[in-house]
Order: C-alpha cells, then structure tokens, then sequence
C-alpha cells in the first residue's frame, strides 16, 4: 500500500487513526498497530508477513534472553543468533541472485564454463528496513543501551509500524521507546496539526515534485544513449532532484504519520543538498541509515581512531556495505565506493577545501553527488559509462522535449532543496497560526487532483 | 450569589460557545472549500500542461474524440479527450501525410474498441506496438478504429474515408457482440435533426477525475449491472435468444464479406482476425461478474449463447477469409481464455494482450511475401482521387 494512494487515504488511514484513539488501553493500541501494521505490509503481498513475523519472533525471544541471563557467552548467543537469522533471510531474499550472476562472470572471467541458474526470489519489499530495525534492537539490547520491553505486542508495533515500514526511516528502538510508553496517555490533539502538516508537506514533496519530475526523466532515461551533453546534465540533475523528494517525500510522511499516532519519529533529511562536503552530505542524506552505519559498522571497525590507513579502509567499508544495502548489483557497490573514496578525499584535503566559499563549495558537492547517482540509477556499468561520458564530452543528440516544464520544474525543485525550508524548518514552530491551514488544504487539493490525474507511483526507495 | 451569576452567565456562556461553534463550522467550510478550489484548478493545470486541454474546455469522450458526418463515424481530426489524442486526419498515431510514404507498406487497423485502445497504457494498444514490431522495416501503421464501430459502420468508414488513404494492408478486428444487441446493426446516419450548439454543461474536472480512480465494491457494481439488465430485458415470448441466432450470424457474415469486397476492390491486402475474448471455457467464478456486464450491451442473450456466438463468429471469419482468399489470423485460437491477457472486462486488451495480438499481426505481416507497397495501385488511387 502506498502513502499516495485513495485507498490509503480514504481507507486505511481514518480506519486506522479513529480505531487507534477509541482504544484506550495501551496494549491494545499496541496490538491495533501490530494488525494495521500486518494489513499494511501484506496488501502487496501477504505471504510475506509471515517473514516478517518470523523475524520480529526471534528478536523479541532473544530480548527477553537478554532480560534473563547475565552471563557472557548466553548474551553472545542471543546476539548472534537473531542477528544471524535476520542477515540470512537478507541474503536469501536480496542477495542470493547477485552472488550466483557474480560467481558465473568470476567463472567466465576464469575461462570456466560455469552457468548458475537465476533463481526465482521475489524480493519482499521493506525487507532491508525492517530487518534493520531488529538488527539494531538486539545490539543495543546487548550493548545494553536499550532494556529490552517484555511486551510482544510492544516490540510487535515497533517492527511493524506501518508509516516507517517499507522505506524507513530505520527508527532505533531507542528513538521512539518513551513514546511508546507513553501510548495510552498520549493526548491526540497534542502533535495532530504537525503530524497532517508533515505528512501533507512529504505529499506535495512526492506527488508534485518528484512524480512531475519523473515523468520528464524517466522517458529521457529510456533514450538516455541519444541524448545531448546538455540534455544527459538536465536529466541527470532532474534525477537528483526527483530522488531527493521522493525519499524525503515518503520520509516527511512517515514523520507525520508518527505524530498523528503520538510517535516522534526522527528526522531523515536535513537538506542534503545544502551539504558543503562529503562529511556534511552524509549528515544530511538518509540519516537514519548513516547513523546506522557510523554505530553499528564504523565504529565497531575502529572509527577514525586507529591511524589514517585504518580510517580509510573503514570508510571504504562502511560505504561498500552501505551501497550494497541498497540493492544488489555492482553498480551500488561501485556507488558505495565512490562516496567511499569522495569521504576520504575530503579528509585528506579538508583545509584546501575549507578555503573554497561557500557557494562554490555546495555547488561542487551537488555536481559530485549527481554523478554518484549516475552508478546509483544505472543497472549496469554499460549504461553508467554512457550517461557519465555523455556528461563529460560535449556533443550532439536529442534535446528534451517540453523544454519550458522542464525548466520550470528544475528550477523550483532545486530552489527548494537547494535554499529553501525543509519540511523540519517548515515546522520549527510548536503551533502553526490558523491561516497555515488553508496553505495546507490547498496542498492537499492539488495532490489530490494530481493522484487521480496520473495515478500513485511507487516510491524510488521501495525497492531496497 | 453565586447561583445568581451562574444564573446571569449560563445563557452568556452558551451564546459564547454557539458562536465559537460558528466561527469554527465556517473555518472547516472555508478550508474544504480552498481544497476543492485548489484541486479543480490543479486538475486543469494538469491536462493543460499534460494533455494540452484548454483551461476552461469541458471535455466529452463522445464529442471530442468521434465525427458523425456524411462521410461516416470517425475520429475527429486533432481530436483529444484523457489519454487518447488523434491525428490531423482523426487517427490514433502519429501525424501522417495522406499519401503512404513512397516504398513503405502502410498498415490500417480497422475495428472497435479493442483496436483503438481503451485500457491499455500511452502508446501500448496494439496497433502503436504493431508498429513498434515493425519499426525495423519501413512500415507505417494507422490506427483507424473508433470506439463502438460494428462492421457496417466499418464498411462505412472504409468507403467514405479510409480507402483515401490508399493503405497497403487493412487489418480488421471485428466485434460479434454488437450483432447481438436488440436489433441488428445497421448502417450508422448521421444524427438527424440540428446538432446541439456550444458546449456541453460546465462540469468539475476533479469529479471526472474522481469517477476514474474510484473503484465501486463489488457488490454495488454488481447490483447496479442486475438493474441495468432487469430495465432492458423484456417478457415477451420469443423475445430472448434461446440459441445462436442465425440470422444474426449470417449478418454478421454478409457485412464482412462486404468489407473484404471493397478492400479488395482498392486492391489492398486484407487481413481479418478472429475475436477473442479472455473467458474460459466454460467461464471461470471470477469471470462470472465480468460475463453479466457484458450481457448489458446484449441484453437478449444469456452468457452462453453469447459465448456460443463468439465461437461461431470466429468460425464464420474464417470462412469468409477462406471462400474471399483473404488472409485470417486466428486470434480466438491464441488468446482465448488467457485472462491475463485482458483487462477487468475480460474484453478489451491489457498492455500485454495488445502485444500478444499486435506479435500475431506482425508475424503475418512479415512472413507474407505479398505484402509490399504497389506504386502502380498507388497511382491508380490517386488519379481516381484527382
């Protein structure tokens, strides 16, 4: 079920809220997301939830083994076990396709005549998500940074909450445990207005301007080896935008579907073309991801602590990993360790590049990141070596068609997550004035009208 | 005292609370109606910038898309209405010159709904990916169909405006149901009478837009589908089809013999495909529901005699193309009963069906030796036409 469709709207949503604050008791209103949760998740395919269920079981039993033994080698166990089974199913489902394609390259490159079948896996959609979700659960029960709850159907809701189910944010456990106590005294008017806000504000982000901008890149894309110099640089930076909001989109959603439930789900964009340096764009893009990556992965390797070979090589790691993540292809990877290599550039040559103004120092980084999603967007090295050597040498082609919509739509969308607010300075106040209300209606229309014009498309971020 | 200023304050208080009731009722009325303003406009910026529709147009399938002159029923040239946008000739395809372009076969695709395209995606009807099949070669390919043609206003068509484009190869895609409706069809005229001036009443674009993405339950449509038929059948004996009506048959086997004679008159090739139809047989529970809806349009028939008919339609076909020396694809023996094919209707072609038919179609086109583009007839036809 998607965000932006009628029947999450008019359907699941009212359902869902008005059930929700007619229970009064907290476990029920735990259960009553686990359910929504479930019917959610299984709208696109039920079998699923079965696999979701099984991974949300061995996490909440091995919680509860670290709630009853103390000693080393049992809390190993309940560490490595969950953590294992959930890195497992992420393999199987996401993995196992990549790594018998690879091994028959490998064995081509080799002179060996070894073809592996492709197997038929359908990749669970979210499954990367919320497998994150219990990863970082147990760990920080085992770092004992979190005391983990006795309580299934708690831990049930927190796995399957359905606003940041598919495409994260990937909330810690630690992020949203108080609220989640506190769900049977929550007030419901206390976080309405900025939870509809949030989610109107992620709504025009996605249906506005990343499905208008789609709509303009995707069939430049389908022709992408014909295209002008000038062309490829628009498409490619249309893609950059698009990317942005559609995630930022569905994000800003999640954020205020939290409060409208009484969850504080934290922020996953912070304006991440605004960054100055590759340091800053990581602060600033899928925050809930890096942070991940920095407490869970980074640091575990020895950080930046351990000598400037050390760092780099944990760098590289770390984003390797954090492009494989993403799906699994090696142009992810090769994404992965292009960001990799940019981190650790800038550490090498911070002072030099501190002294660029500021301007110059954002437009660079913005160039840098859009040629990074040229790997990210391109299904093989084939293609990314012709959209990067379209970009790098001019010549001729087929210009865009709609010029003008083209413009138009670049120019606002890079205003807006260039210089202008994010949906979390948009609502740095704690009441919003009265008249903001019918900024928000009209929003909502045109959203609306746009989704019944061109219909719901998916989210860009689904498929990790 | 006390009980003295309760007594002084409760109408006060109660005139206050109306009152902020009030202010409140007029804010939530004044909201709803920015987002109703904001989603009309919206909507009309939209097929502006989409589909080209003017601001304040009022947009009518019927209208805007169909011709109904002298000539004969056909796409109105330049003519938009949604996703569906004609030609300078009223084509659903590319602009075109009316001269095939010179040693290229040209293609026309003759027939009703199911060739012009009515759910399938932009571009993904089946004669838009016939000539994505045949892109490789020089062939161009007309999309002459218009929604609820039967095979006499076919023939219409093709006599009064369609031979003028001196095709090469005229496929037709017949549609048997229309020979099943009360009464046989006939030649179309021209509506009599003065044509109703001006535009049709001014409408809100978001309700249109709301009646395409609201999907009804089940149990409502169906409902509605068994009033419908109940409002059409009669009691009268005889009135109903106990079984496949002959005449209906031979109709609907004398109106396509008609047309494979004047398109063999032009001395282009035609091909004639046989219908099909995504039900099993016998039709499967799910299709149940699609097989009522249907029986609206023939409300005389039952869901087996129409099956029936659709089954000696496609024979019939055949004979016609065997005894005329016409080409035939039999697209019944290929699609029939692949409801994956099909969309909701069971009737008309998903994006994948209209490939499967449009692969079928080329694979004739491109393994028939004799079809090539004739300068000589070419010039023959345009002399006639000069």
């Amino acid at each position: 079920m998607l965000f932006n469709s009628f029947v999450f709207l008019c359907a699941f949503l009212p359902v869902t809220y008005a059930v929700f604050w007619l229970l009064r008791d907290v476990s029920a209103r735990y259960i009553w997301l686990t359910i929504t949760g479930y019917i959610f998740y299984g709208y696109w395919n039920p079998r699923f939830t079965l696999l979701m269920a099984f991974s949300t079981l061995v996490s909440y039993l091995a919680g509860l083994g670290f709630l009853e033994w103390s000693d080393a080698r049992r809390r190993r166990l309940c560490l490595v076990v969950p953590v294992v089974t959930d890195l497992c199913l992420l393999g199987v489902f996401k993995y196992t396709n990549f790594l018998l394609e690879s091994t028959s390259q490998a064995a081509h490159l080799l002179g060996l005549n070894i073809n592996l079948p492709r197997l038929s896996i359908i990749l669970p959609i979210g499954i990367s998500f919320y497998t994150f979700h219990t990863i970082t659960y147990i760990v920080d029960s085992y770092r004992g940074t979190i005391k983990p709850t006795r309580n299934f159907f708690e831990f049930s809701a927190y796995v399957s909450l359905f606003s940041q189910l598919v495409a994260g944010p990937i909330v810690r456990f630690r992020q949203i445990e108080s609220d989640l106590g506190n769900l049977g005294e929550t007030d419901r008017m206390r976080w309405l207005w900025r939870g509809v806000s949030f989610f109107i504000v992620g709504l025009v982000e996605k249906v506005v301007v990343a499905d208008t901008l789609a709509a303009l890149v995707d069939p430049a894309m389908a022709h992408y080896s014909t295209l002008s110099s000038l062309a490829m640089w628009l498409t490619m930076a249309g893609y950059t935008f698009q990317l942005y909001f559609d995630f930022a989109g569905y994000s800003d959603m999640a954020v205020g579907l939290g409060y409208m439930f009484g969850l504080r789900i934290p922020q996953n964009f912070n304006a991440p073309y605004k960054a100055l340096d590759p340091s800053d764009f990581w602060r600033r893009w899928h925050i809930s991801l890096s942070s991940c990556l920095r407490d869970y992965l980074y640091i575990p390797l020895g950080g930046s602590r351990r000598g400037e070979w050390i760092t780099t090589r944990n760098l590289l790691v770390t984003m390797l990993l954090g492009g494989l993540w993403h799906g699994a292809s090696w142009t992810f990877i090769a994404w992965g360790l292009y960001h990799g290599t940019l981190l650790v550039l800038y550490r090498r040559f911070e002072s030099l590049w501190s002294r660029l103004p500021a301007l110059a120092r954002q437009s660079a980084m913005f160039v840098l990141v859009l040629i990074g999603w040229v790997f990210f967007r391109s299904t093989d090295f084939h293609m990314a070596w012709s959209i990067l050597s379209r970009l790098f040498s001019p010549g001729p082609g087929a210009e865009l068609p709609a010029t003008g919509l083209w413009t138009l739509a670049l120019a606002f969308a890079a205003w807006w997550s260039m210089a202008g607010p994010n949906a979390f300075d948009l609502h740095a106040a704690e009441q919003p004035k009265r008249r903001y209300a019918f900024a928000l209606a009209a929003a909502f229309g045109v959203c609306v009208a746009l989704m019944a014009g061109t219909g719901s498309s998916p989210f860009l971020y689904f498929q990790f | 005292m006390t009980t003295i200023w309760n007594a002084i304050l409760r109408p006060l208080n109660s005139q206050v609370r109306l009152r902020k009731y009030g202010r409140d009722a007029c804010f939530c009325l004044a909201v709803a109606v920015m987002f109703l303003f904001a989603a009309e406009v919206a909507a009309r910026v939209e097929d502006r910038l989409r589909l080209g529709v003017e601001l304040f147009a009022v947009p009518d399938h019927d209208r805007d898309l169909i011709l109904h002159d002298a000539i004969a029923v056909r796409g109105r040239p330049n003519g938009r209405f949604k996703k569906w946008a004609l030609n300078n000739f009223g084509f659903r395809n590319a602009e075109m010159a009316k001269d095939p372009p010179e040693k290229c076969v040209r293609v026309m695709v003759l027939g009703a709904s199911e060739s012009f395209g009515l759910y399938e995606s932009q571009g993904k009807e089946y004669p838009a990916q016939l000539q994505g099949i045949l892109r490789s070669g020089c062939y161009e390919v007309v999309n002459a169909a218009i929604t609820g043609l039967t095979v006499r206003a076919i023939i219409q068509l093709w006599n009064g405006w369609g031979s003028e484009f001196a095709p090469d190869v005229v496929v037709v895609y017949p549609t048997p149901a229309f020979y099943l409706a009360n009464t046989a069809p006939d030649d179309p005229r021209p509506p009599a009478g003065p044509v109703p001036a001006g535009p049709p009443p001014w409408t809100l674009r978001l309700i249109d837009r709301a009646r395409d993405v609201i999907d009804m339950p089940a149990f409502i449509q169906r409902r509605r589908v068994a009033r419908t038929l109940a409002g059409k059948r009669r009691n009268e004996p005889g009135w109903s089809f106990d079984s496949v009506p002959e005449e209906r048959t031979r109709r609907f086997e004398e109106d396509l013999r008609t047309l494979v004679h004047s398109v063999q008159r032009s001395g282009a090739r035609i091909v004639l495909l046989t219908h099909a139809t995504g039900f099993g047989s016998p039709p499967k529970a799910a299709e149940q529901d699609a097989l009522t809806a249907w029986l609206q349009f023939c409300p005389r028939a039952s869901a087996e005699i129409l099956l029936q008919f659709e089954a000696v339609a496609a024979t019939s076909t055949k004979h016609v193309a065997s005894q005329e020396t016409a080409s035939v694809v039999d697209v019944a023996s290929k699609m029939n009963g692949h409801g994956e094919w099909f969309a909701e209707d069971y009737l008309h072609f998903n994006d994948a069906g209209a490939g499967v038919i449009a692969g079928l179609v080329a694979d004739y086109i491109l393994s028939d030796a004799n079809v090539t583009a004739h300068p000589a007839r070419r010039q023959h036809h345009r002399l006639e036409s000069d």
